[in-house]
């Protein structure tokens, strides 16, 4: 019992050091990067909010991530609509099909990403870029949104079709509405996904990059403590963002369990 | 609701799921505002028919008729019918009052309609006062009648039912039975109504259609289901009987069975009854009946069902005893 529980402190210090580190590095005020800073300061927020390529790099990935996410959650839940509806064998593997980003790892999705932007003509390109973290986020969908599916009652559907309503009319009245809390989770881990991945973004943008690829590349030359302040930034807010996601998910699942 | 209804029939249909078939050539005709049950043991295919009929699944061959008119290629949404089903399917993140509105709104009734003829149905289906609640928050038999609310409010001619008493305890299930048959009634509507309880079947309907693997066993008045059962199947699978062979009833060599029910046997047979000898294996005091089992001469065993009475003293287990019933309540089957 008194083991397992420093194991477990352990274990969360663990998990937690970096950003233990990284909080207290981006309320400095000092030249350099630190630890642990000799003076405190939102000089490097300042730095931050201020800089207009920083500024540039962020509110990109801010806008592949959002239409990463809508394309992704759409068609991550039109596709478990559709695998509700076919054999179990065209099913199994087309389920496979889905959830392979998840299991391949990302260099080699990049690798064959590039290799295909390249004989379209299509690399350096923000659209490019969406559609491929579309990709890498839909697993995350198929997984969240078909679990809530795969709760709800089919007869519900049936349900709306005998009242009345055509197949359209009987998934936006009858399925989606129950579901509708893991879709929005769903949408959410699909954007953050996105606005995280750097492999992909690496060799596909030469030019214009998105903010983890700014990080990367300003790491490279000198260790500055915007970074600190950015990190801290986007650990809040994904925290908060990640949490509410988490909270829908399983709001949904405990619901649908219950009628 | 004006009383509103339409035939609806079955013509050779067949449904098959590779080399099973769940239906096998099905005919069945249902007068406008008769009460038909599908009844049948659990896999009879009675949710296959019913889902064809309402356009949830597609018949192999064969085709359905509501109102004389061939539905086959039409959409549920334009089938024009009613549904219950086993597990309620609420909406249930719509209140109540939008529940049972749903039918109303797709047929694009009026809005200053839709209110009075919503109170209308829950009226119906006594049940008031509830309309702002979800789902969620109401009981079972609450919630079976808000299915039942939503599938009358429509008017459709037709109304289908699937195993939706199966849900509920037994006190709900028989009250909600009588309120069906009184909704039945009240609005004439041809109801088709499928269960795999026997009782519920006899209780309810004009006509218990019976099923076994997909093929009809049988159609006719519960009465006459259950006094002429025209196979062994039927006879066994409604009410409790005894089958015997032919030979041991009468002298015809023909291969054939005997349904003789427990409760039509009698103690002290007259002498144009037929006889059953034996000895007494099993006896058991139900108050107003007595059960047991006579073991005959053939080796068979008969069950029986005697109603208690003072003048006639019952046969004590391992004593001999003859009881004997009226020719014509012995069922002669072929098959
Ligand atoms: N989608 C399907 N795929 C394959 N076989 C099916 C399918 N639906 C039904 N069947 C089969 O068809 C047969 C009839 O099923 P059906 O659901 O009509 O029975 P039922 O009489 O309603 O039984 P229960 O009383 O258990 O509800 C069963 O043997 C079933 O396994
Ligand atoms: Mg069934």
């Amino acid at each position: 019992m008194r083991l397992s529980s420093i194991l477990f402190a352990l274990g969360v210090l663990l998990l937690f050091f970096p950003i233990l580190i990284v909080v207290p590095m981006s309320f400095s005020a000092d030249r350099f990067l630190g630890f642990p800073p000799r003076s405190w300061g939102l000089t490097w927020y300042r730095a931050y909010f201020g800089d207009p390529v920083w500024m540039a790099a962020t509110f990109r990935s801010l806008r592949i991530a959002l239409f990463a996410s809508l394309i992704a959650t759409i068609a991550g839940t039109l596709g478990i609509v559709g695998l509700g509806r076919i054999g179990p064998r065209w099913r199994a593997g087309l389920t496979g099909l889905f959830i392979a980003p998840a299991i391949v790892p990302n260099v080699i999705i990049a690798l064959g990403v590039f290799i295909l932007a390249l004989s379209f003509g299509a690399t350096d390109s923000i659209v490019t870029l969406t559609f491929a973290h579309a990709a890498l986020a839909l697993p995350f969908v198929v997984m969240i949104v078909g679990a809530a599916y795969r709760q709800v009652d089919s007869n519900l559907e049936r349900a709306a079709r005998v009242c009345g309503a055509g197949p359209v009319r009987a998934f936006l009245t009858a399925t989606l509405p129950p579901i509708l809390p893991a879709v929005v989770a769903a949408a959410i881990f699909a954007f953050f996904i996105s606005f995280d991945e750097l492999v992909v973004a690496l060799f596909l943008m030469g030019g214009a990059e998105t903010l983890p690829v700014r990080i990367w590349n300003d790491l490279r030359f000198e260790i500055n403590p915007t970074i600190a302040a950015i990190s801290t930034f986007f650990v809040f807010v994904t925290t908060a963002a990640m949490a509410l996601a988490e909270l829908l998910r399983m709001r949904t699942i405990r619901k649908l369990r219950d009628i | 609701m004006p009383t509103h209804n339409a035939p609806l029939s079955f013509q050779a249909v067949t449904k098959r799921y590779g080399s099973t078939s769940a239906l096998e050539s099905f005919s069945l005709d249902v007068a406008a505002g008769e009460f038909v049950t599908l009844l049948g043991p659990s896999g009879s295919g009675k949710t296959t028919a019913l889902n064809i009929l309402a356009g949830f699944t597609e018949a192999s061959e064969g085709e359905v008729y509501i109102g004389g008119r061939p539905v086959g290629a039409l959409p549920p949404e334009r089938r024009n019918v009613g549904m219950v089903f086993q597990n309620f399917a609420l909406f249930p993140h719509m209140s109540v009052f939008d529940n049972v509105a749903f039918p109303l709104r797709m047929r694009k009734v009026p809005r200053r309609e839709i209110g009075a003829k919503v109170g209308k149905a829950l009226e119906t289906v006594h049940l008031t006062g509830l309309t702002d609640r979800k789902p969620g928050a109401l009981s079972g038999g609450q919630r079976q009648r808000v299915a039942l609310a939503r599938a009358i409010v429509a008017s459709p001619p037709v109304l289908l039912m699937d195993e939706c008493l199966s849900a509920l305890d037994l006190k709900l299930r028989e009250e909600l039975r009588d309120e069906i048959r009184r909704i039945h009634a009240t609005l004439g509507t041809t109801v088709v109504f499928v269960t795999h309880d026997q009782s519920e079947a006899l209780s309810m309907s004009d006509r218990v259609a019976v099923l076994n693997e997909g093929r009809l066993c049988q159609v006719d008045r519960p009465d006459s289901i259950y006094d002429r059962p025209a196979s062994r199947f039927v006879a066994d699978f409604i009410g409790r009987t005894n089958i015997l062979p032919a030979k041991a009833v009468t002298d015809s060599a023909k291969e054939a069975w005997a349904s003789i029910r427990p409760e039509r046997l009698r103690p002290e047979p007259g002498p144009d009854d037929i006889h059953f000898e034996g000895v007494v294996e099993e006896r058991a005091f139900l108050g107003a009946t007595i059960e047991g089992r006579l073991r005959l001469g053939g080796g068979q065993s008969l069950r029986f069902a005697l109603p208690r009475s003072a003048s006639v003293p019952c046969p004590e287990v391992g004593q001999t005893a003859v009881l004997g019933c009226p020719p014509g309540d012995i069922v002669m089957l072929d098959e």
